[in-house]
């Protein structure tokens, strides 16, 4: 049987030995909440969000200023139809519009926002308060609870 | 909680001196805020007295059809790109003063952008024909045209203000979320909603974490383009004084140069009327005098070379342009432009001059005036004094131009000085990894 136990540490240091601790005695941490990014914190996948967008945005660029302008062709200022140096200026501003937008999206899929509250969230850790949820088997429990206060956590609750 | 391990920093205190400014304003500072909106409605109704009247209350005329509008349009795209310096430019470079000074550069940012975005349309007389200028499929047999440096500008401003929209909102979740944790009632709603639920887990960290860096890497592009471009609206014509391709560098740096003294402008009294002594310091002030200092000589450099180009050049019709703006009533800008633009940033040298408050507000509203001069001074010169003789003009500002320009500022106050009581003016999160990582704060 799961058993998941919640502890609250008041300093990045004690977080991070906390989770080594942890580690080391078989528990698994499921979600940290805190005030401040965690510094391995990884890379995210967000960024192919970005470039997907970018180039989304370069070729729908090129797209609009040359088919329409070959759809209703109309020689300005001896300029040729296809003025592609001009073009370029509309095709970069949608590169980076659509690269915005595009991961911004992606936050918002990768973070799972927007979102309900989850259960056991404590504002205190929007404050100073680095908060971690550990799932480990029933038999391993009390090493877990040991372990996480001997690096200083306060080992809060068992939640559901 | 009795830990061993725990960290001299004290984020509580931060939190709470940073989210101390969210609070009832005073009633002198509502006041003030009525003030501002009592100016932006004398604009606006200077405005709909040009929409019913006609553009003839304006002072532009044949051959001078860009006047104030376009001056001022051009001056709050350009307050609008430092903010976009600090926020973005500075974060890729790791700058360590950044953090206390960028919520409030990228809240300029996105006002100044909007108020400079209304300009092309007062300017268009027509405003309720503004979408022409957007590629809408429709009868009229009217499409835009693409090679026009005019539609790079709508294309770079669009793009500008709803990138720089999202870089403030995005750096703003972590903050809504705080603020939704310790408010009340319907405050709780709406800032519950704005945080999207935003709870700080590790998750969303690396996420978040992860765009801040891209969203900082596309926008210093797009800052650099969004001002070529204008330049561009100039410098693609073949008007003497304009036909130049030192233009967008040189309005870049000019951009900026405006843009830092206006942060130096609204940061000072930010500073002290929403008591944050402790978080924006004498230190970042400094910091910022020594960008402005070396922006300023990018711009006098940019002055030189323009006059030696087209001295140099041996065109006449150039070197007359030139000699036309160091003459008469433009001579008197041109020294006015200097003394705001270059003698008076060179005080900046002098490390007394960088940590003075007082000079350096002084300085920072004679670069205010000073950048707004040069736009006016390059605008409407060249459009008064072209190739015929047959064709020269002259150019006076109307009262409705100058309250609708005053409305504009009254506006963009108007906004800034109510968001940096509605979301915290120092980002929360980023002062608190910042002291976490030095132990420079809240000690």
């Amino acid at each position: 049987m799961s058993v998941r136990l919640r502890a609250a540490f008041n300093s990045e240091e004690a977080l991070e030995q906390g989770r080594r601790a942890v580690a080391q005695a078989g528990g698994r941490i499921e979600s940290i909440h805190s005030p401040v990014p965690p510094h391995d914190s990884g890379v995210s996948p967000v960024r192919r969000w970005v470039l997907a967008g970018g180039i989304t945005g370069f070729a729908s660029g090129w797209a609009l200023t040359i088919g329409t302008a070959l759809a209703w062709p109309l020689r300005v200022g001896g300029k040729p139809i296809v003025s592609w140096p001009a073009f370029f200026v509309i095709a970069f501003e949608l590169t980076i519009l659509f690269a915005a937008l595009a991961g911004l999206a992606g936050f918002l899929r990768a973070s799972r926002l927007p979102g309900g509250a989850t259960p056991g969230y404590r504002p205190a850790t929007a404050v100073d308060l680095f908060d971690v949820l550990v799932s480990c088997d029933a038999g391993q429990a009390q090493s877990i609870r040991d372990a996480l206060t001997s690096c200083g956590g306060e080992v809060v609750e068992a939640t559901p | 909680m009795n830990d061993p391990h725990a960290h001299p920093v004290d984020l509580a205190r931060i939190h709470e001196d940073l989210l101390a400014p969210v609070a009832q304003p005073s009633r002198s500072y509502v006041m003030a805020l009525a003030a501002l909106a009592a100016v932006l409605l004398v604009g606006g109704v200077a405005w709909l007295d040009q929409i019913v009247s006609g553009l003839h209350v304006t002072g532009l005329n044949n051959p001078v059809g860009w006047g104030i509008y376009i001056t001022t349009f051009v001056f709050w795209v350009g307050i609008a790109h430092s903010g976009t310096l600090i926020s973005a430019v500075l974060l890729l470079f790791r700058a360590r003063f950044r953090p206390a000074i960028s919520r409030a550069a990228e809240a300029m940012t996105v006002f100044a952008v909007m108020t400079a975005g209304l300009f092309p349309l007062v300017h268009l007389g027509r405003v309720w024909k503004f979408y022409y200028l957007l590629p809408l499929p429709n009868e009229r047999m009217l499409w835009p045209n693409f090679r026009s440096p005019l539609l790079w500008d709508v294309f770079a401003v669009t793009t500008y203000v709803t990138v720089s929209t999202c870089f403030l909102y995005y750096g703003l979740i972590p903050d809504l979320a705080a603020l939704r944790d310790r408010s009340k009632g319907w405050r709780k709603t709406a800032y519950g909603l704005a945080c999207l639920g935003w709870e700080g887990t590790d998750r969303q960290w690396r996420h978040y974490r992860g765009l801040y860096i891209l969203l900082a890497g596309l926008a210093t592009p797009l800052v650099i383009s969004v001002h070529s471009i204008v330049s561009w609206d100039f410098a693609v014509s073949v008007l003497p004084g304009w036909h130049t391709t030192i233009f967008p560098p040189y309005f870049v740096a000019g951009a900026i140069l405006s843009g830092l003294a206006m942060v130096i402008t609204l940061g000072i009294p930010l500073r002290r009327w929403l008591h944050l002594e402790h978080y924006i310091t004498i230190e970042h002030f400094d910091k910022l005098s020594q960008l402005l200092l070396f922006t300023s000589l990018i711009v006098t450099y940019s002055y030189a070379v323009e006059y030696l180009m087209a001295f140099y050049s041996g065109d006449p019709i150039e070197i007359d342009m030139f000699t036309f703006r160091a003459t008469g009533a433009y001579g008197a800008m041109l020294a006015v432009m200097l003394l705001g633009n270059s003698i008076a940033p060179a005080t900046f040298f002098f490390a007394r001059c960088r940590r003075s408050l007082p000079w350096l507000f002084t300085v920072s509203i004679l670069v205010n005036i000073g950048m707004w001069l040069e736009r006016y001074w390059l605008i409407t010169s060249s459009l008064s004094h072209d190739f015929d003789p047959a064709a020269w003009g002259s150019y006076s500002g109307s009262t409705t131009e100058f309250l609708v320009i005053l409305g504009s500022m009254a506006m963009f106050l108007l906004m800034f000085w109510t968001f940096v009581r509605v979301v915290p003016p120092v980002p929360l999160s980023e002062v608190k990894e910042e002291a976490l990582l030095h132990g420079e704060l809240g000690q």
